[in-house]
């Protein structure tokens, strides 16, 4: 059984079997409220479930807006830590890849994701691997709307139980794991630190 | 040994810092600081810090539990910043603190880092004495991210902001005045180095709000923009009259106008609230002429001055696992699951609920 996180998009959290059936799910779609939500999600998804019989913790790296992203990696990280099993990354888009398929779209196809500054996050699939899951074609890209791929286009929110499915189908199909990176594909804004007040 | 084993979480800033706190006694402080990404910068970048603490959290929570020889299943509770501070990176810490609280049950508390910078005077080293209780206090606590007066009565529940600062923090002011004098960040340090053979009076810069009109509003209040401005314009009629800065004798009368400002206010809260106690807290504390000067002076106003080892001043998950704590043995709830980052948490709540 699997913990699944993805917070590149909404904060979603699930629990899978081995077999990637999705057991629970829970997720919020206040898109500022990442680190709030994650708390009472992953409780809500974990209760009544007996710890010992967890065997991973997948977790979404993106690509998606940074600062919520953070906050599902960094959770995952930590439960997976003190659960004392595995970190499972997987590319946040992959979901995204997943979902259109099952949802009867063919490849290939190009997963895309608000980048904000008018620019979209671009994966594209043209194949199915070993899992028989949709295999991006090279990595995310960066950049303007109107300049991604011209395929057939997947969008949406990330859904962490098909995050959890890509993890356990992946780790039974013997395939490598994500790299654990967050997928920033933006080097950091230097901006300076303002000066904070604590008011009252 | 007794008390609560609690683990706290900061990660309000700069420096990611995992601590193991049994009662009052820290068993682990272990800390992974991004400065050095900061360094060429001249400053602090907030996306940098968030990017730099996803990195480090992992290794240094297992870092705290091995230095502190205990399991997560030993632990009673967790306790994790959740502000005030940048808040981007507060969030690594928060999510984080929440994963493990999910995976093991434990309580958890998202708590105030100012709170806990006085808690840090709580604290004693594995084995040594306890030490005795130093409230009420007023507490100058300085930092690169922080400037501010509290007069403290109760550590949960009487805390009272008297004055912070109103635009860079002081530890900023070093930052930036090192850049405006080709010095190295952090300027805390490059500015001592500098300020060594200096003549600390060869230049009058202003001391903010000090001026007799200040004192209706801003008595306890910091300002360090117009020194930083004053240091500029000195540098520059210099240049301009073709002459080189003195950065020995700039750096040191800069120096002494920080610190002059910060000690006079301190001990003018001590007096106004009748506190014989000042306890200084926050990065800034590393550096020599504050310390000196505030001994010097607090001692001719027969004020105790209470500084904590270093490694409890700067920013650290000791203090914060001190605060959380004092929370259980107090028997205060936990933080409902919901709570998020503020980054303007006020003092008066020392943990959020
Ligand atoms: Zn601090």
């Amino acid at each position: 059984m699997l913990l699944a996180v993805d917070t590149s998009g909404a904060t979603s959290v699930a629990l899978v079997d081995d077999a990637g059936a999705t057991l629970a799910a829970a997720s919020s779609d206040d898109p500022r409220a990442h680190a709030e939500s994650i708390g009472p999600l992953l409780l809500q998804v974990l209760e009544g479930v007996d710890r010992s019989e967890l065997t991973g913790v997948a977790v979404g790296v993106g690509p998606g807006p940074y600062t919520g992203l953070r906050v599902g990696m960094a959770a995952a990280r930590a439960a997976a830590f003190a659960l004392g099993v595995p970190e499972l990354p997987v590319l946040s888009h992959d979901a995204l890849a997943l979902a259109a398929v099952e949802d009867g779209a063919t490849l290939p196809l190009v997963v895309l994701t608000d980048a904000k500054r008018r620019e979209r996050f671009a994966t594209v699939y043209r194949a199915l691997d070993a899992a028989g899951l949709p295999q991006r074609d090279g990595e995310p890209q960066v950049g303007p709307a109107d300049r991604v791929p011209r395929l057939p286009a997947a969008e949406g929110a990330v859904d962490a139980a098909l995050v959890g499915r890509i993890a356990a189908l992946r780790r039974t199909a013997g395939l490598p794991l994500e790299r654990p990176d967050a997928r920033y594909l933006r080097s950091p804004d230097v901006t300076l630190s303002t000066p904070k007040r604590v008011l009252g | 040994m007794s008390g609560p084993l609690v683990l706290g979480v900061e990660t309000s800033c700069d420096e990611t810092g995992v601590g193991v706190v049994r009662g009052r006694e820290v068993l682990a402080n272990a800390i992974a600081s991004s400065m050095d990404e900061q360094a060429r910068y001249g400053g602090v970048v907030p996306e940098i810090a968030a990017r730099a603490h996803l990195e480090a959290v992992g290794p240094t929570l297992r870092a705290a539990l091995a230095e502190a020889g205990v399991g997560l299943g030993d632990l009673d509770a967790i306790a994790v910043t959740a502000g005030p501070g940048l808040a981007g990176a507060l969030m690594v810490g928060v999510g984080a603190a929440k994963g493990l609280a999910a995976a093991t049950g434990l309580p958890l508390f998202g708590v105030n880092h100012l709170v806990g910078h006085v808690a840090a005077d709580t604290l004693h080293a594995r084995g040594a004495e306890p030490r005795p209780d130093g409230l009420p206090t007023v507490a100058l606590l300085v930092s690169g991210g922080h400037t501010s007066l509290l007069l403290v009565r109760d550590l949960l529940d009487d805390v009272e902001q008297l004055g912070e600062t109103l635009d860079d923090a002081a530890g900023e002011a070093f930052d930036k005045t090192a850049r405006l004098l080709g010095l190295a960040y952090p300027g805390g340090p490059s500015i001592d180095r500098a300020a060594a053979d200096g003549d600390p009076s060869a230049v009058r810069f202003p001391r903010g709000l000090s001026a007799p009109k200040d004192r209706a509003a801003h008595r306890f209040d910091f300002s360090f923009s117009g020194l930083k401005t004053a240091v500029a314009r000195h540098v520059e009629q210099a240049r301009a009259r073709g002459e080189q800065p003195a950065t020995s004798d700039v750096a040191a009368s800069f120096r002494e106008a920080v610190v002059d400002v910060l000690v006079t206010k301190a001990l003018d809260a001590c007096d106004a609230t009748g506190t014989p106690r000042l306890l200084l807290g926050g990065g800034v504390v590393a550096n020599r002429r504050l310390r000196e000067v505030a001994a010097a002076r607090a001692a001719a106003a027969g004020v105790a001055l209470r500084i904590p080892p270093l490694d409890l001043c700067t920013d650290n998950g000791a203090m914060i696992a001190g605060l959380g704590a004092r929370l259980v043995e107090a028997g205060a709830a936990p933080s409902p699951a919901g709570f998020g980052v503020d980054s303007t948490l006020p003092v008066a709540l020392a943990a959020m609920r």
